[in-house]
């Protein structure tokens, strides 16, 4: 039986290869997945539990413990996370050089994003910038501005990515699995510590291939700073923006297609229209819009545009569109924000499913399925539903709006919806999208045969009625079938560069507390100024402890012996002298006696 | 020094050019003038824009271009007039018999030209309110996104209302705890409404209601300020945080 080891940052990666991984399960492999932070804000905890149970072949664990300096960047960036592991925190070594480590490759993310074809991608920077302590940002801001200075940066930060040491608990944990095949996901988020599965894994000889989770992943986050054996992407501009932007060479590259989609070819709806619009509430004698809400990166303030959109759609003054129903299916992942939506205030209006509804609920898909399935168009600002509707055929439109632009042109993945060859049908207003939707709410064959070029090209590179799923887990078993990779050993220079680079690691462990650069360039002198003083006190304080109470009792024994001598003196010196008296008397007398008798 | 009204004068070539600009948008001196700036729903704006030009007033629509362009016979939309001098403005405002504005600024200028304002939609109850006595403001309907239930204006004066307020407004934090829902067109043209008749009156009387509201914003701000630098910035300076007054209808609600 192969073993196929599957990292993932979250169990929220799940959903995108479910279905791969009943198939590989089903085939004879073993899969074991392994997650680096548990999550369970989606309830995606569950999902991998549920997964697990389903096969005898599935089973899920925790990823190595990391060190703290790694849990504090991933909670940053995710206040729902919490690293798998012993929370204790433990400065080490260990420690510094994956303070290292994350500086490093933080610092090539932002830099991508000076990069000419990043130029409206201001907020995407600024992802990245909030995550690096500020001295890197505010030398980067200038230095990572001309090209050829960020060709240096990036070569030298490659450099200090080789000898950064592999994490001794990710090499047991691949050596204890020893899997045929390592499979990576998503890999590219900002500053990932997953790149050290990848490092492992090429020191031990293990083969590994990154699965690229979903549409936005090589544009609008992180870089693929080392690469692995494979990639597996769903489509020829993944393919190329792996090439392009991430230097994989393009021998190493798969094309599946979007096998998380899958399901909506075969899906039927669950229930008839007028059942469904019963349920959400809308009127089932009229036709409806599905807006389709985005995530929070793109629209965390959505609810008013909404309401300014549903209000241009009911003073249109253009029957087909004021009357149409309007049904809001919130983000799943951006929920709340629609609890401040008042659809009360809008005749033939509903939010739906209500906020709050659990995804992995029984059900969601297939309400998902059946919402747009049901609609006579999607709107939305940017989201991965708009793919969904193109698979079903649904006309879809956006509103290029200055409140999204960040999330619309700032995104490198939005042209492949609204751009050439896009199925979105994008407007510069609400004026121009009641216009829009006008034209297209009558029926547009020529939006179908566009719609079906799109998933083509995008979703099922491999022909329409070829399921990607099914493409991918071959693909996957044909991977683990190579022969392992040679084990490439850390060579000399990388142990000798490492002795010096302890320095380095030790100066991020320092600099990622995110102080100002005064307070590191005052820091040793006046650490210096305050260990003098401190001797100072200590010396005192040790002379009035030890030192005087020494000298006192030297000084008591010399007085007392000072005084005693001197007592002892002045005595026999007294009766010497009474003596001496005594005896001159006795002369005195004997003298004159002597005197006398003569 | 805040409650005495301020005296501006505009000087004569100023007043004569900005005149005649306004002149060439259709702005005349015939009808008294109220100048309108606000991010609401255009459905609630539109009505209100109605409701003002039926009673009489010619307006003057002033803010985001990217808010639509609203043309009504008797309303002057001058979002998209380019180019469009700063003093502008000053200039509408100074000229209106009142304005109903969204941005702390305009309610400022207001204060500075001693003209009447309705703040609408506010959310922090201590930046919006009217220092002066012919000022007024409604507040927004804040929701608890945690229980997706509307707080009540009592709340709004709470700690932890202000603790997510500073980390969204102030803090750029994304997603706070709470969602907002703007004033209804009922609600609007209530506070339009009692706004003329307390130009009419002159703000002479005042209710329980709003005496008990205004003590509360007072021990709210008292009580906040050592532990909100924000509230210690704008909230009550000796007892005093201004003569003006919440919109009639959400003060009596304040028990």
């Amino acid at each position: 039986m192969s073993r196929i080891l599957f990292v993932m940052l979250h169990p929220g990666f799940i959903r995108y290869y479910e279905d791969a991984i009943h198939l590989l399960a089903a085939s004879g492999h073993e899969v074991n997945l392994a997650f680096e932070i548990s999550r369970d804000k989606l309830g995606e905890d569950m999902t991998a539990q549920r997964l697990a149970a389903s096969s005898p072949n599935i089973h899920c664990e925790p990823a190595p413990e990391r060190t703290e300096s790694v849990r504090d960047f991933i909670i940053r960036s995710d206040r729902t996370a919490t690293r798998a592991g012993d929370q204790r925190r433990q400065r080490s070594d260990h420690e510094a050089w994956e303070s290292l480590a994350t500086t490093v490759r933080l610092i090539e993310d932002y830099l991508r994003f000076f990069e000419p074809e990043f130029r409206d991608a201001s907020t995407l920077r600024g992802r990245v910038e909030k995550r690096l302590p500020r001295v890197y940002t505010q030398v980067l801001g200038v230095a990572g501005r001309p090209q050829a200075t960020r060709r240096i940066i990036r070569a030298a930060l490659r450099g200090v990515e080789a000898i950064i040491p592999t994490a001794d608990g990710i090499d047991n944990f691949l050596r204890e699995r020893n899997p045929d095949l390592l499979l990576v996901t998503p890999l590219i988020e900002l500053g990932s510590q997953q790149v050290d599965y990848i490092k492992s894994a090429r020191k031990l000889g293990i083969r590994s291939a990154l699965c690229v989770a979903s549409w936005d992943n090589l544009t609008s986050k992180g870089l693929i700073r080392v690469l692995p054996d494979h990639v597996l992407v769903w489509n020829e501009a993944q393919a190329q923006e792996a090439t392009t932007l991430h230097g994989v060479p393009p021998d190493c590259i798969t094309v599946t297609g979007a096998q998380t989609f899958d399901r909506w070819f075969a899906m039927r709806p669950s229930r008839s229209r007028e059942d469904f619009c019963r349920t959400v509430g809308l009127d089932p004698g009229r036709p409806f819009l599905l807006y389709t809400g985005s995530s929070v990166f793109i629209a965390p303030d959505e609810v008013p545009f909404a309401e300014r959109w549903l209000t241009a759609l009911r003073h249109s003054g253009i029957p087909r569109v004021s009357e149409v129903g309007a049904l809001i299916r919130p983000h799943p992942a951006n929920s709340r924000q629609w609890y401040a939506f008042d659809s009360a205030a809008f005749a033939n209006a509903a939010v739906w499913p209500p906020v709050g509804t659990d995804p992995n609920s029984h059900g969601f898909k297939e309400d998902f399925f059946d919402s747009v399935y049901y609609s006579a168009g999607v709107v939305g600002i940017n989201t991965s539903a708009q793919i969904e509707a193109s698979i079903l055929g649904r006309p879809i439109f956006t509103i290029r709006s200055p409140e999204f632009a960040h999330g619309q042109e700032g995104t490198l993945h939005f042209r492949y919806l609204a751009g050439d060859g896009g199925v979105v049908r994008a407007a510069t207003s609400l004026a121009e999208h009641v216009q829009h939707l006008a034209s297209e709410l009558e029926g547009d064959a020529a939006g179908n045969e566009r719609h079906r070029e799109f998933v083509r090209r995008f979703v099922r590179p491999h022909g329409l009625d070829r399921p990607a799923t099914p493409i991918f887990a071959r693909a996957v078993d044909a991977l683990r079938q190579l022969a392992p990779p040679a084990a490439r050993p850390d060579s000399l220079w990388v142990r000798t560069a490492r002795m010096p680079g302890r320095s380095l690691a030790a100066a991020a462990l320092a600099l990622a507390e995110g102080r100002p650069v005064w307070v590191y360039v005052m820091r040793q002198p006046m650490t210096l100024a305050i260990h003098t003083v401190a001797l100072g006190y200590r010396l005192t304080d040790q002379w009035q402890a030890h030192g005087r109470p020494v000298i006192k009792r030297m000084r008591r024994v010399a007085w007392r012996w000072w005084y005693e001598s001197s007592q002892w003196l002045g005595h026999r010196w007294h009766r010497s002298k009474k003596k001496l008296l005594r005896m001159t008397r006795g002369a005195r007398g004997t003298a004159r006696r002597f005197v006398g008798l003569r | 020094m805040l409650r005495a009204p301020s005296t501006v004068s505009l000087s004569p070539d100023f007043i004569e050019q900005t005149r005649r600009q306004l002149t060439a948008h259709g702005i005349t001196d015939g009808k008294p003038l109220v100048t309108f700036e606000s991010r609401t729903r255009p459905d609630i704006a539109r009505a209100v824009l109605e409701f003002l030009v039926r009673e009489g007033y010619a307006v003057a629509r002033i803010g985001d271009p990217d808010d639509g362009f609203y043309s009504y016979d008797g309303v002057t939309d001058l979002t998209r007039l380019a180019p469009r001098p700063p003093s502008l403005e000053l200039f509408l405002v100074s000229a209106s018999a009142f304005i109903v504005c969204e941005s702390i600024d305009l309610q400022q200028l207001a204060y500075l030209t001693n003209i009447p304002s309705l703040m609408i939609n506010a959310r922090d109850p201590f930046v919006a309110y009217p220092v002066r006595a012919n000022g007024l403001m409604t507040l927004s309907t804040a929701v608890d996104l945690d229980t997706a239930q509307a707080i009540t204006i009592t709340d709004m004066l709470t700690q932890p209302y202000f603790r997510d307020l500073h980390k969204q407004q102030v803090r750029g934090r994304r997603r706070g705890s709470h969602g907002y829902r703007d004033n209804t067109t009922e609600e609007l043209i209530d506070a339009i409404t009692e706004m003329r008749a307390g130009i009419a009156a002159g703000w002479t009387t005042e209710s329980e209601s709003q005496s008990r509201f205004r003590t509360r914003v007072v021990e709210a701000g008292a009580a906040l300020a050592a532990v909100s630098a924000h509230v210690a910035e704008w909230g009550p300076d000796d007892g005093f945080i201004g003569d003006g007054r919440l919109v009639r209808f959400q003060a009596d609600r304040v028990s």
